[in-house]
This record gives structure tokens, sequence and C-alpha cells, in this order.
């Protein structure tokens, strides 16, 4: 799935593109579940069996758990290509712009995951025929979110991580 | 049937596109009342299942009618309880807010800009651009965990305040080169950890190339390290106004 994470820049161009339209269920949800006119007293949606779970929505979060997960990361980086005659900044271009990524995303656990929550509508729109069994399970790796209760305007998102994805 | 599904108000004289299938696939349908007109469909018994394929059907009902002009989009999952409530409750007692916010956003449309960066992309330029942060990675590199424990929270602390900063600075320089052309900025908190910007726009129809153009130059400017997801035009999901106390 991380073959397709470019794809709003074209391959052949390297020239930016606007989608028409949100291309997947993570960015569709982000807009209608909780954005939108809504009259409280006539809202009627099941989220049942669809289980969405969040991703941790906030890179930063001031917790011990981040701050671990950060070291972490951060020790598990493969710096040596970076000790060649070949400059850090030179070496991130070329392994962008050749086409790399799937290499470079493997490094951090969860990496691909994440990345593929926000892209994943690249692959959304192709199986529109699978059975709603299949569909619900594609969105389980997502997220589940809570918006307050009373409707009022300027919200801030709430988000509540329900599975550690350290 | 036992409800009406209701995705959004737009002005009776646009003529909005019904596109084909709706939410649980029932036919799209326009119920006009004086000035508005609402996009409404059956509703099945109980509640509406947030499946994909529903979910979808929103947004493309949707999209098929901000093609067509100006629509207030409806939250997922608002049903009424008949044609009559959709008429009455809706296009006639919430009249006044509704064409308000219909003539205040009638040229206007939503685009959407996410800026992303794969994680660790992001955290070796900040390992080369911090010395300190480079010398306590490899101090660390090998030793036993128990033992440093403290230092790798300290560590994890500096860079996670240097990922916010550099978030904040992609952030101001995005707002920087679009807010100039929108005529409303929304900065929604990243949903996601490998995205630095989650950005809504307010463009009037008529600058939407001009707009296109600052994004292509943005994305220029930021280089090839940070992807860009422009996605538009959108109803005015971020932008219309459910504060008001018609809507409590």
């Amino acid at each position: 799935m991380s073959s397709t994470a470019m794809t709003t820049r074209g391959t052949a161009s390297n020239y930016l593109q606007r989608s028409p339209s949100p291309n997947g269920l993570a960015e569709v949800i982000d807009l209608i579940l909780d954005k939108g006119l809504v009259i409280d007293v006539y809202v009627r949606v099941s989220l049942v069996g669809i289980e969405l779970l969040t991703i941790d929505a906030r890179i930063v979060v001031a917790s011990v758990d981040t701050y671990l997960r950060f070291a972490e990361a951060v020790n598990r980086l493969d710096l040596t290509e970076a000790d060649d005659s070949e400059g850090l900044p030179e070496l991130m271009q070329d392994m962008t712009q050749g086409g790399a990524k799937s290499k470079t995303k493997g490094a951090l656990e969860g990496a691909k995951d994440t990345l593929s929550g926000v892209f994943g509508g690249d692959d959304d729109d192709e199986d529109e025929d699978e059975d709603e069994q299949e569909e619900q399970q594609e969105e389980r790796p997502r997220r589940r979110r809570r918006s307050s209760s009373d409707g009022s305007g300027n919200r801030r998102r709430r988000r509540t991580a329900t599975r550690s994805r350290s | 049937m036992s409800g009406t599904y209701v995705y959004g108000v737009t002005s009776a004289a646009t003529q909005a596109s019904l596109g084909s299938g709706g939410v649980e696939d029932r036919p799209v349908r326009k119920i006009e009342r004086g000035p508005l007109a609402a996009l409404v469909g059956d509703a099945p018994a109980g509640p509406i299942k947030a499946t994909r394929r529903n979910l979808m059907a929103h947004s493309e009902v949707l999209q098929a009618a901000v093609a067509g002009g100006c629509v207030l989009p409806m939250r997922f999952g608002v049903v009424m309880p008949s044609d009559e409530a959709v008429s009455d409750e809706l296009l006639g007692e919430r009249e006044d807010v509704l064409r308000e916010q219909l003539d205040a956003l009638a040229e206007h449309v939503e685009l959407e800009l996410k800026v992303l960066c794969p994680e660790d992309v992001l955290l070796r330029s900040i390992v080369a651009g911090r010395p300190d942060i480079a010398r306590a990675r490899e101090r660390l590199a090998g030793q036993p965990e128990d033992a440093t424990y403290g230092e790798r929270i300290a560590l994890g602390e500096e860079i996670a305040h240097a990922v916010e900063a550099r978030r904040a600075d992609v952030v101001q320089r995005v707002v920087g080169g679009l807010e100039p052309l929108a005529a409303s900025t929304e900065i929604d908190e990243p949903t996601h950890r490998e995205m630095l910007v989650n950005a809504a726009f307010l463009v009037e129809r008529a600058k939407l190339e001009s707009f296109d153009a600052a994004v292509r130059k943005l994305d220029e400017e930021l280089g090839p390290d940070l992807q860009l997801k422009y996605v538009g035009p959108l109803p005015p999901y971020h932008f219309v106004d459910t504060g008001s106390p018609a809507w409590a």
C-alpha cells in the first residue's frame, strides 16, 4: 500500500494535483463524522461493528510513553549511510526522489501502518465491490473518534486512543 | 420507510446534481420549501450504520451537489421522521440561519491541505540538525534499557519538542503562503502522527486557480520530504456555523 502514497504528486510530472473529492474512507470520516450541520435530536448513527480505532492522533503528547517511543525510534534509525561521502540532506533527497520510500518506511515500527491509514483511500476506491465484512475489517486500523455531545461550534477535536501501538 | 435521511441544504435555485445511489443505496431526492432545498433520501428503520459504503455515499452525494453550487453539509447520520419534518423543522423553522449561511458561503468552496512526512524521515532530519540529540542517541546506543531509563525519557522529550517546533514551522509556512488567498482558514489537530499540517481553507470559486498555483509553489518550497495532500472543492464542512442556537 505504501507504493500508492504519492498519487497526489504525479509520478511523471512531479506536479501536485488537486483531488476533486476525498478519495478515501479516512478522509471522509474526518469530514462527515464530526463536521457539518447537525440536529442532535435526529442523529441516528451506529458505529457498532465498525470498530474504528484511533491512531495516536497527536505526535506529541507530553507523556513518558511518547518520549520513550521517540527515543526508541531515533535509536533504531540506521544512520550509517550518512557516514558515506554523500551528506545527509542529499541522501534524504535521493531516497525520497528515488522512490525508495518503502525501504525507509520499514525502519520504523508502525510507520507503514499509519501512513497507509492516511493514504489508504487510493485503495478504497478500487475495491468498492467488496462485501461489507471486508470493508469493516479494513477500517479497523484507522481510528475511532468521539465528538463532544453538545454540537456547539468551534469544538476542538477529541480523540481517544483505544490501543497502544508502541 | 421510517424516516428521511438528510445530506445537506442548498438554495432552491441551485441546480444540484442528485448523483446516483445514496446512503443505504436509496435514491437522492430534493425537498423544496421557499428559497431552500434539502437533499434527502429514504432511511431504513433503526440507526444508520457507519459502513464504508454509507460513509462514502454521504460524501459522494455532497460532492455531486457542490459541483452545482453551494451546499451546506449535514453531518453523517441525520435522520428526520418524515419529509414533512424536513420541510417544517429544518427548512422552515431554521430558514433564517440557513439562508444567512448560504448567502455568506454562496461563492465559496472548501479546500483541504494536509502535509505529511514519514516519521523516520522527520526524525532523521531532526537528528541531522541537532548535534546534541545525535550525541545523546550515540551515548544510549547499546546501553541496557533499565540503566538509561531517565536519559531515554530526556532524549525523547527533546525530540518531541523538536518535532513540535518543526510542525509549528511548517504550519506557519502553509498559513503564510495560503491564508492571504483564503476568505477563512482552519487549522485542525493532525489526525495522525505523520501529519504535520491539517488545514482547511474557504476560497472563492473565482480564486481557485490562483490558490492552486499558490499550493504548487508551496509544494516546491517545502521540498520532497514533505508530501502534500490537496483536496477540493468540498462543501464547506469546516465553515458552516454549527454554534447557532438554531442547532441546539
